[in-house]
């Protein structure tokens, strides 16, 4: 990890605004910021490794944790929550056992509650990997899940 | 400028903040977030005012808006006042254990704390010193502006943002691994109660007793808050040279007194077992054993070692004591272990062997700082954060040199990091520079000093390139650390990284020619600055509790000698007596029989240490003196239970030559007694004629003997201590030594070449490493007193060997693993701390009697000084068995 942060720490060494763009690269090159490359940052930079993490979680795009495989974004706009989103979301976290915005242990799927994907006409839906579920219940939200781990 | 506040017409200056000028009028304005009133984060809210300016009117915080000319402001209109009660009514939903300043708000406003959400809680709880309560934290970042701001350290900040911003210490890690110094800031900023002390507790009669810290040689004034004799919680005074700063020891140090294992009662070992027996007996018994050995074997055959622990007055009748009544020189102290090498070299160089400069000019005055063998941010805490202040807040440029990657390396413009032992060519390798570059001080040399000739001479041969392989260090930084220091007004700042080797005096003297050369000496922000470790290692010195220097450092045989004679009212024996060292070497072969040892732990603090234990063991007869049942202790006849500084009076002289006034804080505990009464006590029944009533007594005849504190009484030491020479009672002090001429024959300072000479052990094939030893941030020489503080054992258990990552891998060691460490003198066990050092060097911290670095060290000496070489060793490492 070392040769890389500070290879991508170099390319943004005379600019300005430095820290944000080094934060970008470092997730774009690991998916995440890891805790070691924030002190990496801190020592090259000459700042305090908790100076580099106030700023960086500001920002609610950095992560500091990995992703899994798969983004779920399951919608909780008032149309699917009348529609019964609160079903699938819990017994999405039972089957999978995690709370919405986590990652499941085995780093395959990370859960994300979001409100409102734009089609309230096949609610409640989830978005996985960026392709759309609609018309959903418990049972199919799961199945749909255990399918694309196959 | 002319403002009108609540009707009221006010004059105030430019620049100033509305919650400023109102403050000054005694207008009190609600402000939650507000910390450094020239750096407001206008976060609260709460100091909203109305502002009418022409033929606007509008709205704005207080803290944020500065004065403008003509402003007329409304502090407390109604709508302000619902404003502010909305602001409070949303803060206290969420906030129930609102405690302190904050609560007295809502008390104020009539608002209910509410809500039981209980909220997540940081990592950075898990720590032996300060509480954190999410449910009082209000997130008005105080505590981060304290820990920013104030002292540079940046280890609390904020996590997230919004709503669902909290306080976490670094990457949400607990407070050590984030690199907290444990100072206390955070907790006296917060408003709400959410940090606190863990040791504090709310009692109804609190008393403030200002005292001096017991620690390092800082000298920091301490607010202690005591409650039925026992002090509660402590915190930096803002009436000492600290301005309110303080560590972990100043802060929390002071748990010691209080502790289970100090000694209440004397002691007397009778078949191998300590029996407690009144103090006549103990006194009795000492008397008449030093008696019959002085009568035996003769004066010389008994040593003292007095304590740069205790005060001047008990330093000053401690070798009184030896030199009077005993009849001998045997007398020094630990200053020896130290800075002998800094007075010996300093001595011969400027005339004079103390700091030449001050905290106050260092602070504000340096360009500079050239830090060499000091981890002042450990060391010397409130330095170490007045030099990251510096750096940080006014661009002070920075130099660091030492083989390891000290918390300063971070803030440095240079690291060097030389082999230990190889100072001298690194210094003369800088001044061969500065004169090849011609930015040396022509004007200076000329008119201050002598003897430049023969330094050009000396350093000649010390290219760059001849001292890189000295050195090891790449030449390019010699040269750039060289030119930036030679380029700036440059304060040097050094402890016991130079003044430990065999080449101590060479490493001393030659940081002074640097300075004489490029005249940086005699200025404010410039100097040679020794920093001394303990907190009254320079009054020690000052009082004479040295073989060969009296009192006010007369020599001995000399004019001053008679005089003291005179005082003294008997004859001073004439040849000098031994060292620390020299004493140890002397017991073990039977020519040193007694030993009385004040505040001293040499079973731990001494270097081979094997040596030092079996010399002791052949002592005829051993007491002493101490708080608790140090190792030293252990081996005595007799041990006397001793007051802490907590608990007594006398003075203190910090590293700056300032000397202050003690306050008792608490009352002795048990039967212990104030040293200078123990020692007075022995002298009576040794037939001495001495009638001192309290210290303040003996201080008026320390002020007759030593011309510096000649000007100093106790009254008017009662603010803020006098620095000397303080030569009469209408004198200020002197801040800066050597400001126009020095205290030498001529008035010149005289430039002291060396060459450089290996150390007296280097690395080789059967023992390929090099060990060097030195203090932790947490704990404090022999562990005597920090010890014996949970908090401090929790956060450092005990010994490590710090290991360069290459080191590590080639023997196959990781982080944590016990690793076995072996001299030509011993070996101990220890875990292994892989980290920022010099490849090929280990570091040992030397506060752990169980795994104790001085088993391993050398006790070869500086020629001069007589300063053993702590700080070099050849050891060889392998992974325990």
């Amino acid at each position: 990890m070392e040769d890389k942060v500070v290879e991508i720490i170099e390319k943004h060494r005379k600019d300005d605004a430095k820290l944000l763009a080094i934060l970008h690269d470092v997730q774009d090159k690991f998916g995440y910021i890891p805790e070691d490359a924030i002190k990496i940052i801190a020592r090259e930079l000459k700042m305090k490794k908790g100076e580099i993490y106030d700023t960086a979680s500001f920002y609610s795009f950095f992560r500091f944790k990995p992703e899994g495989r798969h983004e779920v974004l399951v919608c909780d706009c008032i149309v699917c929550h009348i529609k019964g989103a609160e079903d699938i979301i819990k017994r999405l976290e039972d089957e999978f056992k995690v709370t919405m915005g986590e990652t499941t242990k085995d780093g395959k799927y990370t859960f994300k509650m979001v409100e409102g994907l734009g089609h309230c006409e096949e609610s409640p839906v989830m978005m996985v990997d960026g392709k759309l579920y609609g018309n959903l219940t418990p049972d199919r939200a799961v199945e749909i899940l255990r399918r694309c781990e196959q | 400028m002319n403002i009108i506040i609540n009707g009221e017409k006010i004059e105030a200056k430019q620049g100033k903040s509305i919650l400023q000028v109102a403050k000054e009028k005694g207008i009190d304005i609600p402000a939650l977030c507000n910390l450094i009133e020239e750096k407001p984060i206008g976060s609260c809210g709460l100091c909203v005012v109305k502002i009418k300016k022409g033929s606007k009117t509008y709205y704005s915080r207080a803290c944020t808006t500065k004065i403008d000319e003509g402003m007329e402001i409304e502090t407390h209109s109604p709508e302000i006042e619902d404003t502010r009660k909305t602001i409070l009514e949303m803060i206290a939903e969420e906030h129930k254990e609102i405690r302190g300043e904050a609560k007295e708000l809502f008390l104020k406003y009539g608002i209910e704390l509410k809500g039981d959400d209980k909220k997540a809680i940081p990592k950075l709880v898990e720590n032996p010193f300060i509480s954190f309560n999410p449910e009082a934290c209000i997130s008005c970042f105080r505590c981060i502006q304290a820990c920013s701001l104030i002292k540079e350290n940046h280890v609390l900040v904020r996590e997230n943002r919004g709503m669902n911003t909290r306080i976490v210490a670094g990457i949400n890690e607990r407070l050590k691994d984030a690199g907290c110094a444990f100072c206390g800031a955070c907790v006296d900023a917060c408003p709400t109660g959410a940090l606190m002390d863990l040791t504090a507790r709310v009692e109804k009669e609190m008393k403030k007793i200002t005292s001096i810290c017991p620690y390092c040689g800082v000298g920091c004034a301490i607010d202690y808050y005591v409650s039925n004799n026992e002090i509660v919680y402590a915190k930096g005074s803002l009436r000492g040279v600290n301005k309110g700063d303080d560590c972990i020891k100043g802060r929390y140090g002071w748990q010691f007194v209080n502790s289970e294992e100090r000694l209440k009662k004397p002691l007397i070992k009778r078949n191998g077992k300590f029996e407690e027996v009144t103090w006549d007996e103990a006194l009795d018994f000492v008397a008449s054993r030093l008696r019959e050995i002085k009568e035996k074997y003769g004066a010389d055959s008994i040593a003292g070692l007095s304590s740069a622990k205790c005060t001047n007055e008990e330093n000053y009748i401690f070798q009184k004591f030896m030199r009077m009544v005993i009849g001998t020189n045997n007398v020094d102290h630990c200053a020896r272990l130290c800075h002998a090498s800094t007075v010996v070299g300093l001595f011969k160089v400027l005339g004079s062997g103390a700091m030449t400069n001050s905290l106050n000019d260092l602070e504000n005055d340096a360009e500079l700082y050239f830090v060499i063998g000091s981890n002042t941010t450990h060391a010397h805490p409130v330095i170490g954060t007045m030099i990251k202040r510096a750096v940080k807040r006014r661009g002070a440029r920075l130099i660091v040199a030492d083989p390891r990657d000290i918390e300063l390396s971070e803030y440095a413009d240079v690291h060097i990091k030389q082999r230990p032992g190889t100072d001298v060519a690194l210094i003369n390798g800088m001044m061969h520079i500065i004169i090849s570059q011609g930015l040396e001080d022509k004007e200076f040399i000329e008119n201050r000093t002598e003897g430049f000739e023969k330094l050009r001479e000396i350093v000649k041969k010390y290219t760059p390139e001849y001292v890189e392989k000295i050195t090891g260090v790449p030449k390019e930084e010699i040269i750039k650390a060289a030119v930036l220091y030679a380029t700036h007004r440059s304060a040097i700042i050094y402890a016991m990284g130079i003044t430990q080797h065999t080449s101590g005096t060479a490493n001393v003297a030659s940081l002074a020619n640097l300075a004489l050369l490029t005249g940086n000496v005699g200025k404010r922000g410039t100097g040679v600055n020794p920093l001394r470790g303990q907190n009254n290692v320079q009054g020690a010195g000052d009082m004479g509790a040295l073989p060969n220097l009296l009192p006010g450092y007369a020599k001995l045989k000399t004019e001053k000698a008679r005089k003291i004679e005179k005082t003294w009212g008997g004859k001073i024996p004439d040849n000098e007596g031994l060292t620390v060292v020299e004493m140890m070497h002397a017991a073990s072969k039977g020519m040193i029989k007694g030993m009385y040892i004040m505040g001293e732990n040499p079973a731990v603090s001494d270097p081979n240490q094997k040596h030092v234990i079996k010399s002791l063991k052949n002592l005829e007869f051993l007491v002493v003196q101490d708080l608790f049942m140090s190792e030293t202790a252990q081996l005595a006849d007799v041990v006397l239970p001793a007051a802490s500084s907590l608990e007594k009076e006398g003075t203190f002289t910090n590293t700056e030559r300032r000397v202050q006034l003690l306050h008792r804080v608490v009352e002795p505990v048990g039967d212990t007694k104030p040293d200078w009464w123990i020692i007075q006590e022995i002298a009576k029944r040794m037939g001495a004629d001495w009638n001192y009533k309290c210290p303040q007594d003996i201080f008026e005849e320390i002020r007759n003997v030593v011309a510096q504190y000649h000007g100093i009484t106790y009254e008017r030491l009662e603010n803020a201590g006098l620095q000397w020479p303080c030569p009469e009672e209408n004198h200020e002090g002197t801040e800066i030594l050597h400001e126009n001429m020095f205290p030498t024959i001529n008035g010149l300072a005289k430039f002291t070449p060396y060459e450089y000479e290996a150390p007296a052990e280097v690395p080789d094939e059967e023992y390929p490493f090099v060990l060097t030893t030195g203090r932790t941030y947490e704990h404090f020489h022999t562990g005597t007193l920090t010890r014996k503080i949970d908090g401090f054992n929790k956060l450092i258990p005990g010994a490590f060997a710090e290991i360069h990552p290459e080191d590590a891998e080639k023997l196959g060691i990781s982080d944590g693993d016990c690793i076995e460490v072996e001299s030509r003198r011993g070996k101990i066990k220890v875990s292994a701390k892989i980290g920022g050092i010099k490849k090929g060097v280990i570091f040992i911290p030397f506060h752990f009697a169980e795994s104790a670095a001085n088993i391993l060290t050398n006790d070869a000496l500086d020629p001069e000084a007589k300063i053993p070489e702590l700080k070099v060793a050849a050891v060889k490492l392998k992974k325990c068995q």
